[in-house]
């Protein structure tokens, strides 16, 4: 058992310093982890002539080589694994490769205190039903029954899954037949559902009457959207949750100024091309390192995503720093040389009350670096919004294209290439 | 031998023919079951167990105390062995050509909807679940709509998750045995009933249900599902 394993009720009330002291600890342990688990960590190290034993501070560790999915995969057929008594999960592969990465006993342990946590703040009370996520959908799933029962609450689940959206008649009935307090989802699938309930006439607000809260996971939430599905769906909140197969785990407060980071599982970071810090409230690649001596060893791993710390402290108390996730490659395009995110993109438009919730594309064409472009479902609005995405996000060109009828399924993947776009290359 | 269980329930399911409440001792005798049936269509202890299917499926939710809250002992626990759990939509489907070169499975369970997906993203990646043990959940009544199964390594598993009616075909007599200490069965009315859940499944009139088993396998009751397809007979 970790020598780290007890984590303090209060963890998040801590000082600064102490955190950073507890995080310090737990640190060396996970490299002393991945250093005797992991062949991929022994060669990269070892390639960099560093290792756990050169590491005595934070800055010793930032001074470990970053590593990729690529190491993993390039390792393979050494890295084929067989683990006992172990539950493995894939990442969706939308980068490239899918990555199986495995959990156990003290990962679970460790990673329910969190989630429970992240619970806890988003309203779940003892006694609740909790309709969740389906166990073995996601290793975050599979915490989430785990944590309902460690606060007292029933676990509840509909039939199929989060990732087929004609599934959603099921959750619907789900929603009808348990009653729930605490609704857990992913935006796609809940703003589906909100779609189906108009399609054939269900009072939104009489079926979610029950709900209090509803906890998103899987997709960046814009402000705009969050208020739009709160609106619809007649809760008091809807908050945002986000983690990695990796090892990240985040959740808001009440007060949703921002994802806070569990600090006692995983050790994020925000670094540049080069791999520097990036400032606070600067956005750049996302490094997860798990803080947990159990499962698949994760240390300053690039999990693709984009990524900004925000500034400040939260009113609400919680000590925790506050992460904004703002989206992957696969949902990123190059415009004049510089990342512009699909989150970026619905940030503005959901703003607006006759594009809020609407289904948008970015378009990758590669024939057109300095457009950007953006396909958004239905008829077009007045004034196009162009206009003003240009002056938000600093770009010279952008084109808004309309998809009319066209139906649209809104999914992980917020980046289409211009030759699968609905609206054909043309320039 | 399960137990009926007034437990306070630790899982709930909303399925398509009604909610199912199971309570922490039920999910330990379920999945004990579950491993039965797998031990008896040749999986061993030790095994890697791929599972392609829903968490709404009990072949998901029994397969470790570390996917669901409240189980003590899943399959993997019983089995000393692993599991890796693939959803069944399209796009996990599709992971797992991604899967198979990164994990040494030696046993692969898939929903029988998905097959035909499964072995399309198979055939386009160049791979195969040659040398791997299959096995199919099926329904009961839906055999002659079946696609025959291609290799002598595949078994099929029934498993009919409202009424955890979950029962292993037999290689000799080609029936799905009953556990005797699990299942009533009601001749007259043609319905099979976990003890523990009280959720009766009518038997359809294609379907025969046997009393007597056979050699190979235990159980008083069979279910056997005729192959042939009833139109064109």
């Amino acid at each position: 058992m970790s020598a780290h394993a007890a984590v303090p009720a209060d963890f998040e009330a801590w000082p600064d310093a102490a955190r950073a002291e507890w995080q310090l600890g737990a640190l060396r342990e996970t490299l002393a982890y991945a250093g005797d688990r992991s062949e991929v960590y022994r060669a990269v190290w070892g390639a960099a002539g560093v290792g756990p034993d050169d590491v005595a501070t934070i800055d010793d560790f930032h001074r470990l080589p970053i590593v990729h999915k690529g190491d993993f995969v390039e390792a393979l057929p050494q890295g084929v694994t067989r683990e006992t008594t172990a539950v493995g999960f894939s990442t969706r592969g939308t980068s490239g490769m899918p990555l199986v990465v495995w959990l156990d006993e003290l990962e679970s342990v460790r990673y329910t205190l969190p989630c429970a946590r992240g619970f806890r703040w988003a309203g779940l009370r003892a006694g609740d039903r909790a309709l969740l996520l389906n166990p073995g959908w996601h290793r975050l799933a599979a915490m989430e029954g785990h944590a309902a029962l460690q606060l007292g609450a029933v676990p509840c689940h509909f039939w199929g899954t989060v990732a087929d959206l004609a599934h959603v008649d099921y959750f619907l009935d789900a929603i009808r037949d348990h009653r729930p307090q605490f609704v857990s989802s992913t935006p796609p699938f809940l703003l589906t559902a909100v779609r189906r309930c108009d399609k054939t006439g269900i009072d939104l607000h009489q079926l979610f009457s029950s709900v209090r809260s509803v906890s998103l996971v899987g997709l960046a939430l814009t402000p705009g959207l969050r208020r739009h599905l709160a609106d619809r769906l007649g809760v008091e909140h809807v908050f945002e949750r986000g983690g990695t197969q990796e090892g990240a785990a985040l959740d808001e407060c009440e007060l949703h100024t921002g994802m806070h980071v569990h600090e006692d599982v995983c050790y994020l970071e925000v670094v540049d091309g080069d791999g520097r810090p990036c400032p606070t409230g600067t956005a750049g690649r996302l490094l997860v390192t798990k803080l947990v001596p159990g499962g698949s060893p994760f240390v300053r791993y690039d999990t693709g995503d984009r990524a900004a710390f925000l500034p400040g402290r939260c009113a609400c108390g919680i000590a925790f720093p506050r992460l904004r996730m703002l989206g992957r490659p696969e949902s990123t395009v190059f415009v004049q040389g510089r990342p512009v995110t699909a989150f970026e993109v619905r940030r503005i438009l959901d703003e607006r009350a006759d594009l809020v919730g609407r289904i948008s594309v970015l378009v990758h064409d590669r024939e057109r670096p300095d457009l950007l472009r953006i396909e958004i479902e239905g008829g077009p609005v007045d004034p196009d919004p162009g206009e003003e995405i240009a002056a938000s996000l600093g770009v010279e060109h952008v084109r808004v294209d309309w998809l009319h009828g066209t139906e649209v399924v809104w999914g992980f993947r917020q980046v289409v290439d211009v030759k699968e776009s609905r609206t054909g290359g043309g320039r | 031998m399960t137990t009926e269980s007034t437990a306070r329930p630790v899982i709930s399911f909303s399925l398509p023919e009604g909610r199912l409440d199971l309570a922490a001792p039920q999910l330990d005798a379920w999945a004990e079951h579950l491993t039965a049936c797998y031990r008896a269509l040749g999986v061993t202890p030790g095994d890697a167990i791929g599972i392609v299917d829903y968490g709404s499926s009990p072949v998901a939710y029994l397969s470790s105390s570390l996917v669901t809250a409240g189980l003590r002992r899943g399959v993997a626990e019983l089995l000393s062995g692993s599991v890796i759990c693939v959803d069944a939509s399209h796009e996990r489907v599709g992971l797992v050509p991604g899967i198979l070169p990164q994990v040494e499975l030696d046993v692969v369970v898939v929903r029988l909807d998905v097959v035909p997906l499964l072995m399309a993203v198979l055939r386009e990646s160049g791979m195969s679940l040659a040398g791997l043990r299959v096995l199919v959940t099926v329904r009961l009544g839906a055999r002659g709509a079946e696609l025959p199964l291609p290799s002598t390594t595949w078994h099929r598993l029934l498993v009919v998750e409202s009424a955890m009616l979950i029962a292993p075909e037999c290689r000799a007599c080609g029936g799905f045995h009953l556990d005797d200490d699990r299942y009533d069965v009601d001749l007259e009315e043609r319905t099979v009933t976990a003890r523990d859940v009280h959720r009766a499944h009518r038997v359809g009139r294609r379907v025969s249900l046997l009393e007597g088993g056979c050699a190979a396998l235990a159980g008083r009751w069979r279910l056997v599902d005729p192959p042939e397809p009833e139109v064109g007979r």
